[in-house]
């Protein structure tokens, strides 16, 4: 229960704060692309490695795989009949016989039809939740978070000692 | 004017360049983990895992893991003895496997060059290992699979054949044990209770020959008729006619009934007649279970053999069948059973495309056995190999083969030659061990154990092939053994048996055995044919065969004397019935005859006869009216 609220606080924090509004949003969509795949698996390796390498916030990414985990535990029946769809179609066979023999491409599990399945899904489903994440905090910015900083309860929270104590704090050691 | 220039934060790119020490920190302490402590961890992991499996300690030396040279070594592994912790039950000094590179890139484990060294059996430990406390007891699957088979040697071959020939030798009586049943024999029962049932069916039957053959009404009716027919009045006798057919009617009710009962009751008397030869087969029933009983043995050639030998055969197929049960859960037939039951939904269902560039996903080409023995445990000298273990041996298109030989010095056993085989590149399954020992110790081995006589061997020396095939559920065993040197025990109470079994065994200098199996785990077939068996039993034959049928006989007599009585008094009361059935026969006829005479009558009643006719009487009467 600590973990999920210091999670939930660390996503609020990080909406409150400066940071871009595409590196949340890439966040989101790749911590969704991790919560969909049910195991450790060179492609949620890969994933890792982008946010390693690539400017996207990693908090957001592990606080959405966190959360669509969840989701994905739910939909894991509807993952196994999509992937064992594609896994069965007769066209591919050839195709899908030819990744299973070829070297490291076995790693990623393709011939699972969870993994299929959730791997179809995420794959279809990771622009429109980059757009929509990005809509979403975008809005959430203009509609919340500045029309909050302009109330006078926070105003005056900015001005008492405990604030202004957190905020050196949080310049110096923050992040 | 302000002085301070507000420098506007520098852009960042879109990747992430201060993450590259960090990953670099996270790199190096992977591969510093994996090159300094892994091993160590691996090695505390199989240490733990193998000590909770096995339920007493197991140690490792060391474990060396080459993730560039996809090897795997362990050293010096000692599984404790739960039952003895002072020693191991089993100890290696070396295991390696060198896995293909090409197939772990893959996510195959190819194994080209593996070697298993130094086996040792219950050697000693430095210092005595722990063992874990034990689990609450609950039945093995793998000793009632074990029970299944030794169940069914027992069943037929339990009894101790030749203790008991030689206790009917002495002249063992089965009088004395007889008297002593206080229970009734299932024959004496029957009869008590077919006495009872034919008592009460008598009192019935009696009653109702009492009420039918009561002739008293038709007798009277008869008379009745008589004093009609001298009847001078004709309103009277036209009366009477009538009340005289209407006890015809009734006469003729009971003429009926009398018929019916006469064929139940000849039904229920045939059923009782049917007694005397169920009692015969309760005798005989009888008579075969106190045989078994009092061990009155048949005196066959096979059956001695098979009486002397089936515990060592049972026991052969008792262990083979434990280590097929136990090699099956590692053989590749998961396929079939994936489709009988379907995996959880959250694991999903993993398909298997064909191989084509690939590997199976485990193939154990070769795998190197060498032991040497030493003096403090029960190792040998042996040398072997294992190929081709692998979870697709259709695509492999070789079979398992494990090729063991060597000899045990320690053990006096010398010779071993082993080849085992489970072949699934076929479509049916089959799974054969050609195995030989050319010779072997034989301390001391019990033939026969009782208080009458000890007959076995006190040392002897012997060899022994075992052939057996697995087909399916198919199996087919094979056991050609021979007892050379033999030095017997013979210890009888008898003089006459002594030296009756001390001149058979003399005259055998080399004893052969040829067993066979055959059948299902669950319905097996044996046969085992042995010249000592038949030596035995044509020595044996003249005087043990009349000691048999001089048993027989008195057990016999004694049951015939246990049910005589009840069975006379059965039959006496049996003999009654035919008396019943004639009174019942005779009603019926009497009844008959009666009937068709009174109706006689009656009609020529009707028709005017008896003194004058009724028709000459009215014409008279009408001429005295005229006047």
């Amino acid at each position: 229960m600590t973990l999920l609220l210091k999670q939930l606080f660390g996503f609020f924090k990080l909406l409150h704060s400066e940071t871009g509004n595409n590196q949340l949003a890439w966040g989101v969509a790749l911590g969704f692309v991790l919560g969909m795949t049910p195991a450790l698996s060179l492609q949620s390796l890969l994933v890792f490695l982008c946010l390693f390498f690539f400017r996207i916030q990693i908090g957001a990414a592990l606080l959405s795989a966190f959360f669509f985990k969840f989701i994905a535990f739910l939909l894991d029946p509807a993952f196994d009949l999509v992937g064992q769809w594609a896994l069965e179609l007769p066209a591919l066979q050839g195709f899908y016989t030819e990744l299973y023999n070829m070297p490291i491409l076995p790693f990623t599990r393709f011939n699972n039809s969870i993994v299929m399945g959730a791997g179809i899904v995420a794959f279809c489903l990771v622009p429109f939740v980059l757009a929509g994440s990005k809509w979403a905090i975008i809005k959430y910015r203009k509609s919340v978070v500045e029309k909050f900083r302009d109330t006078k309860l926070f105003k005056l929270w900015t001005k008492t000692s405990l604030y202004q104590w957190y905020y050196k704090y949080d310049t110096f050691f923050g992040n | 004017m302000n002085d301070k220039v507000t420098k506007a934060p520098k852009k960042k790119g879109p990747i992430r360049f201060e993450a590259i020490i960090p990953v670099a920190i996270i790199y190096v302490a992977a591969y510093a983990y994996f090159a300094w402590f892994f091993d160590q961890h691996l090695k505390q992991g199989i240490e733990y895992v193998a000590t909770q499996a096995n339920g007493a300690e197991v140690n490792v030396a060391q474990v060396r893991t080459s993730f560039l040279r996809g090897t795997f070594d362990l050293d010096g592994l000692e599984v404790t003895d739960k039952e003895q912790p002072q020693r191991n039950i089993l100890s290696l000094d070396n295991i390696h496997f060198g896995y293909l590179w090409d197939a772990l890139l893959r996510m195959k484990f190819v194994v080209e060059e593996a070697s298993i060294n130094q086996i040792q059996v219950y050697s000693s430990r430095k210092k005595p290992g722990f063992v874990l406390p034990p689990e609450p007891a609950k039945p093995s699957k793998l000793d009632q699979m074990q029970k299944e088979v030794v169940d069914q040697v027992k069943k037929e071959y339990a009894q101790n054949m030749l203790g008991d020939l030689i206790a009917l030798l002495e002249g063992a009586d089965p009088k004395d044990q007889l008297e002593k049943i206080r229970e009734e024999l299932a024959s004496e029962k029957r009869v008590k209770e077919m006495i009872e049932d034919v008592k009460t069916k008598q009192a019935t039957w009696d009653k109702d020959i009492k009420r039918l053959t009561d002739t008293s009404k038709i007798k009277e009716l008869e008379s009745e008729v008589q004093a009609l027919k001298g009847e001078k009045n004709v309103l009277t006798q036209v009366q009477g006619i009538k009340e005289v057919t209407d006890k015809l009617k009734d006469i003729q009710k009971q003429a009926k009934e009398a018929q019916k009962a006469g064929k139940k009751l000849e039904t229920e008397i045939r059923a009782v007649a049917a007694y005397p030869k169920e009692v015969e087969a309760l005798v005989r029933n009888d008579i075969d279970s106190l045989k078994n009983r009092f061990q009155i043995p048949q005196l066959d050639v096979k059956d001695m053999a098979m009486a002397l030998f089936s515990k060592e055969l049972g026991g052969y197929i008792s262990q083979a069948r434990k280590y097929q049960a136990l090699a099956k859960q590692y053989l590749p037939e998961k396929k079939e059973r994936e489709e009988v039951l379907p995996p959880p939904r959250s694991v999903g269902k993993s398909y298997e495309f064909p191989i084509t560039k690939s590997y199976p996903l485990f193939w154990l080409k070769k795998a190197a056995i060498s032991s040497k023995g030493t003096a403090d445990s029960y190792s040998g000298n042996v040398t072997g190999e294992l190929t081709n273990v692998t979870t697709s041996p259709k695509w492999v298109k070789k079979p398992t083969v494990l090729d063991l030989r060597g000899d045990f010095p320690g053990s006096q056993v010398f010779g071993v030659k082993a080849t085992l085989t489970a072949d699934f590149t076929r479509e049916k399954a089959r799974q054969s061990l050609d195995m030989q020992v050319k010779e072997f110790a034989i301390p001391s081995r019990d033939f026969s154990k009782s208080d009458k006589l000890k007959f076995g061997l006190t040392k002897a020396s012997g060899s022994t092939v075992i052939t057996a095939q697995l087909e399916e559920d198919q199996v087919k065993m094979n056991w050609t053994g021979t007892i050379t040197k033999p030095q017997w025990l013979v210890e009888a109470q008898s003089k006459l048996a002594q030296e009756l079994l001390t001149g058979i065994v003399n005259g055998i200098p080399v004893v052969f055995i040829n067993g066979s199996v055959d059948g299902t785990w669950k319905n097996l077939s044996m046969k085992i044919n042995s010249n000592l068996g038949d030596e035995l039993a044509s020595g044996m034959k003249e005087q043990v065969g009349k000691k048999i049928q001089e048993a027989e006989g008195k057990l016999k007599a004694l049951v015939d004397e246990k049910i005589k009585l009840p069975q006379q008094q059965l039959m006496s009361q049996l003999n009654t019935n035919g008396d019943l059935l004639s009174q019942i026969k005779n009603v019926d006829q009497f009844y008959k005859n009666n009937e068709d005479k009174i109706k006689a009558e009656i009609a020529k009643l009707q028709k005017g006869g008896g003194s004058g006719s009724l028709k000459d009487k009215g014409k008279k009467l009408l001429k005295g009216i005229r006047l």
